[in-house]
């Protein structure tokens, strides 16, 4: 079933009307009784309604299943480019949360520790009389937002009031911005996308592409196709994921010394002369000081020394990087979790650049860009590192106002944190639980869950325009309110006279809507792929639009769960680089890495998982059981460990171990794991949760050094020290056999369990 | 009549475990409390089976492949139980009846595969999951076996449709929650008789291998081989 406008404005005025009416939170356990009566005996009419995922930043287009009205199951939507059909176990698991026992159902204040109910009327008076007071003190650079979100739209709303509020301190956490934060460092636009038409060789620098990425559903997809191709992915991680087994060559690697090794590779290039000499004399400034620079510092055996990377191996990988005809050097946000994050990025760049940045794209007259203008909007953002310093330098912060990021959980330094932010006056938290942030706040107005909400997704990462419509699938069952609906009304209140185009989130998204139409391109997402009338139309210039006037599009959009352009253009990405002041910094030489022989130290290398995405796993328990399912280990943490290096520990297989850290010990179990690289232990990141959904295990980022990329303000997941307190003897595994044969291998396995 | 199969590419399939989420999801199956999943006990019907790694660091792979029943064309667990609640059907799926099982676990025993789990508690889900039950399935009491169906209430709805429709049920009408969700689609499913079908071109791969085969359970369920590509 298709939801048509008026539909729609039934439901949007629902949610005003829960908003205007305010007052009566319920308790916080359980569904309002006359949804309980409808949801178990109902007639079971069975129904189905478009929406999109924002559980990562891929957006993908969902069918959800209700029956009743009550939305009880997801798939995915198989007209969608991004996701055709499949979906994640996150995105599966996701219909959950909309029925969780500890979701907040109206907004609570803090009273003598204690949250209490109160009324929505209430606490937006108590959020605008603070917000008031602090401009009529002028104290405006007192304040910080952070915000975690992967609409761009909603980014952009975050923008928005910043700029227009004059609280200048915004930190975004968005993964498509993180990502492209080292272009803005240099002042360029980040390209748009793997131009898989052409790229032949894909040199991957920490990006968990199928797994973590901008688009983890289309990556997959591309990422066979260009392994079957006959193409190359050559992968740069510290830890051997599932996704990372599907690239040809792995070079395990600690984070912090990426940019060593890029700037190695890039020395195979200059050397010999492999590099596209046209891009360079026309758009890298301080190409000779940097060839320089390089030559000067980055030959085999030194890298070698720096990074561990045997020298032929980067001699091997720099040759199939430079032979390559259109290679892709690519990084996501994940090349910034290390102190060295953001010179990583750069040195990337840089290594793109020799090669003209010839396996990437822009799409050509990219229409997105006007719809999301707000993101292209002055508001500058800051990075958490600042928000950190501010707090740790004693300078005060009178507000902070949270809205998606549980960062006292995702960031290590968490003791300081806590104490931190329990000396801040006001806290406020658009959160739908009391999480470990959260629970710092003296209020709370809870926004709506994933399905009750509106919004746009867009995506360019397919090197097509592409928006998934996240329609309400049903009403938002609490008195909970869509937090950039308070933004709004916070702009009107606090700066009077303020003239705004839209009265509401859902206005915003309809302006947004209306440049898409007004743009007369694409055509809606109701259909696999284009007809080939469709295609000779557009070839001579007409449009191909299904509607004829907005109205009919506005309905047509939730109808069919988005818009894309599959007509879109390319063009080739040409950035101008100025390395003159950049490289001049030193920071491409990282660190070494500490030596286990020397101290019997290890690296604590936290890695993640694709069932968990910035530590929200913890509300769905289907997740959290299987979390550790490959390792039959369940509800617990593990630590996986080489076994030569676990030799020289006299550390056995499925032991319990204590691992201690600078920050404190913790236990765990520990797992032989012939990929984990000699002189790490590999941790999952995504247990050990305190205050929402499942408490089970520990978060190692709780244990880790406080150690943040500065620059972008996320922090280090692998640069902590750590060693194997005691061991007591576990259940051990037989030794495992050397069998090559995979058929055999696999057939062991069932014969040892049913032994 | 068709004879239900399955092909599964390792060369695609990434090891995302979406499949173990939608077949938990679809089919009720029981989200195991910490306590019980410390006695060993878990409910998976479809399970990624981790074994070893080949080669030598750093040029290693692990070797994973998701697990689920083989639906086998000569299937021990049907030969044992005594009171006919486990046995193949004309489509070639190996069934359950649940009402009927008196939880002997002879079945389970027999499972060469182990791919059978047993109820040893009444489902006791968490609220929010017990909300999101799959209406088409039933959620089994304490004391039956279960395991994976092929997502046989699929096909009964597809053959409803179809026949609301006055056709044929065709390919691409009845897949199983596993194959339908995969980003890789590195799951075929379909009419192995059928030499038109996709499953069974990629049956004919010369990648294919099943497993244990030597125990004559002839099983449905195909891997291509990861390596030989």
């Amino acid at each position: 079933m298709e939801i048509n406008r008026r539909d729609f404005m039934k439901l949007l005025g629902g949610s005003l009307a829960g908003l205007a009416l305010g007052g009566a939170a319920g308790t916080m356990i359980k569904l309002p009784g006359s949804m309980e009566k409808v949801l178990y005996s109902g007639p079971r009419i069975e129904s189905w309604k478009l929406t999109a995922c924002t559980k990562c930043p891929g957006g993908c287009s969902l069918k959800v299943r209700l029956i009743d009205n009550f939305p009880i199951q997801v798939s995915g939507n198989p007209i969608s480019p991004v996701n055709m059909g499949g979906i994640c176990s996150m995105g599966l698991a996701s219909i959950a949360g909309l029925y969780h026992p500890s979701r907040l159902t109206g907004p609570v204040k803090k009273e003598n520790g204690k949250f209490i109910p109160i009324s929505y009327d209430e606490a937006y008076k108590i959020l605008s009389d603070e917000l008031n007071k602090i401009i009529s003190e002028k104290k405006q650079d007192d304040v910080f937002l952070i915000a975690q979100t992967e609409s761009r739209l909603r980014a952009g709303m975050f923008k928005k009031f910043s700029k227009e509020t004059g609280f200048k301190n915004l930190i975004l956490d968005n993964f498509g911005m993180n990502s492209n934060s080292a272009y803005n460092k240099i002042s360029v636009e980040a390209p748009d996308f793997i131009d898989f038409d052409k790229c032949d060789y894909i040199l991957n620098f920490g990006s968990q592409m199928i797994e973590n990425s901008i688009n983890p559903l289309y990556y997959t997809r591309k990422l066979i196709e260009h392994r079957s191709k006959g193409f190359k992915i050559t992968s740069i991680q510290p830890k051997l994921t599932p996704g990372i087994t599907k690239s040809d060559n792995w070079i395990p690697l600690l984070p912090v010394s990426y940019a060593s090794l890029a700037m190695g590779i890039a020395y195979i290039l200059l050397k010999d002369e492999k590099y596209d000499k046209s891009y360079v004399d026309k758009y890298f400034s301080g190409f000779s000081e940097f060839k320089q620079y390089v030559l000067d510092n980055f030959y085999p055996d030194k890298v070698e020394e720096l990074t561990g990377v045997p020298s032929d191996k980067i001699l091997q990988t720099g040759r199939e990087f430079e032979d390559a005809s259109a290679p892709a050097a690519y990084f996501d946000e994940a090349v910034l979790y290390n102190s060295n994050g953001t010179y990583n990025a750069l040195a990337i760049i840089a290594l793109n650049a020799l090669k003209g940045f010839k396996g990437f794209a822009a799409i050509k007259e990219n229409f997105l860009s006007s719809l999301l203008e707000n993101e292209k909007e002055p508001a500058e953002t800051i990075s958490f590192v600042k928000l950190k310093d501010q707090l740790t330098g004693n300078k005060p912060v009178q507000v902070l106002i949270i809205s998606g990021s549980n960062f006292v959980f995702n960031n290590p330094g968490q003791d300081a944190l806590k104490k931190q932010l329990s000396s801040i006056p006001f806290v406020v938290s658009f959160s739908s639980f009391v999480d470990e942030t959260s629970t710092f706040a003296h209020l709370i107005i809870p926004d709506h869950d994933d399905f009750e909400k509106i919004d746009l997704l867009s995506d360019e990462s397919m090197g097509i325009p592409v928006i998934t419509a996240q329609q309400p699938v049903v009403s938002p069952f609490y008195n909970t309110i869509d937090t950039c609906d308070i933004l709004i009304s916070l702009m009107k209140d606090l700066k009077p006279g303020i003239k705004l185009s839209f009265q509401n989130y859902a206005d915003y998204i309809k302006q947004a809507a209306q440049k898409i139409y007004s743009g007369h391109e694409g055509i809606l997402l109701d259909q696999e792929k284009p007809t080939v009338i469709e295609k000779g139309l557009q070839k001579i210039g007409w449009n191909t639009e299904q509607y004829t006037n907005f109205d009919d599009y506005w309905d047509g959009l939730w109808g069919a769960g988005g818009w894309w352009n599959p007509f879109a253009s390319k063009e080739s990405y040409n950035a101008k680089i100025d390395f003159k002041e950049t490289f001049t910094e030193g920071s491409f030489l990282s660190k070494s890495p500490i030596n286990p022989l020397k101290n019997k130290k290890l690296h604590l290398n936290i890695y993640k998982k694709n069932l968990d995405y910035k530590g929200s796993m913890s509300i769905y328990a289907v997740l959290v059981e299987q979390f550790g399912s490959r390792w039959s280990l369940f509800y617990q943490l593990w630590a996986e460990i080489n076994p030569d290096t676990a030799a020289g520990l006299s550390a056995t297989d499925r032991s319990k171990v204590i691992l201690r850290t600078n920050n404190g010990k913790f236990p765990a179990v520990l797992i032989y794991n012939p990929t984990v690289m000699p002189g790490n232990i590999d941790v999952p990141f995504g247990l050990g949760h305190t205050l929402i959904g499942d408490n089970s295990g520990i978060n190692p980022l709780a244990y880790s050094d406080d150690l943040f990329d500065k620059q972008s303000g996320l922090a280090s997941f692998s640069e902590t020290p750590v060693e194997i307190l005691t061991v007591s003897q576990g259940s051990s595994l037989s030794d495992s056999q050397v069998i090559t044969n995979e058929k055999e291998l696999i057939e062991t396995k069932i014969r040892s369990i049913y032994a | 009549m068709p004879r239900y199969g399955m092909v599964i590419d390792l060369n695609k399939c990434t090891e995302c475990e979406a499949c173990i989420t939608a077949c938990k999801l679809e089919n009720n199956v029981q989200i195991v409390s910490k306590e019980n999943a410390d006695m060993g006990r878990t409910m998976y019907w479809m399970k990624m089976l981790s074994t070893d790694v080949e080669g030598v660091y750093p040029d290693v792979r692990p070797v994973n492949i998701p697990m689920l029943c083989f639906q086998c064309d000569e299937p021990p667990c049907t030969k044992v139980c005594p009171v006919r609640a486990t046995y193949k059907r004309e489509d070639g799926i190996v069934a359950q009846i649940y009402p009927q099982c008196i939880g002997c676990r002879y079945c389970m025993a027999n499972c060469p595969y182990t791919v059978k789990s047993f109820n040893w508690f009444k489902d006791e889900q968490k609220v929010e999951n017990e909300k999101c039950n799959n209406i088409d399935v039933s959620v089994r009491p304490k004391g039956v076996v279960e395991k994976c169906t092929f997502c046989i209430h699929r096909l009964q709805k597809a053959k409803e449709k179809a026949k609301s429709e006055h056709r044929k049920l065709q390919e691409g009408d009845y897949v199983p929650a596993c194959a339908e969700v995969c980003a890789a689609h590195a799951i075929y499913f379909g009419d192995l008789d059928d030499p038109e079908s996709e499953v069974s071109k990629v049956k004919h791969d010369y990648r294919k291998f099943t497993l244990q085969e030597e125990l004559g359970t002839k099983p449905k369920v195909y891997y291509l081989s990861a390596k030989a590509e």
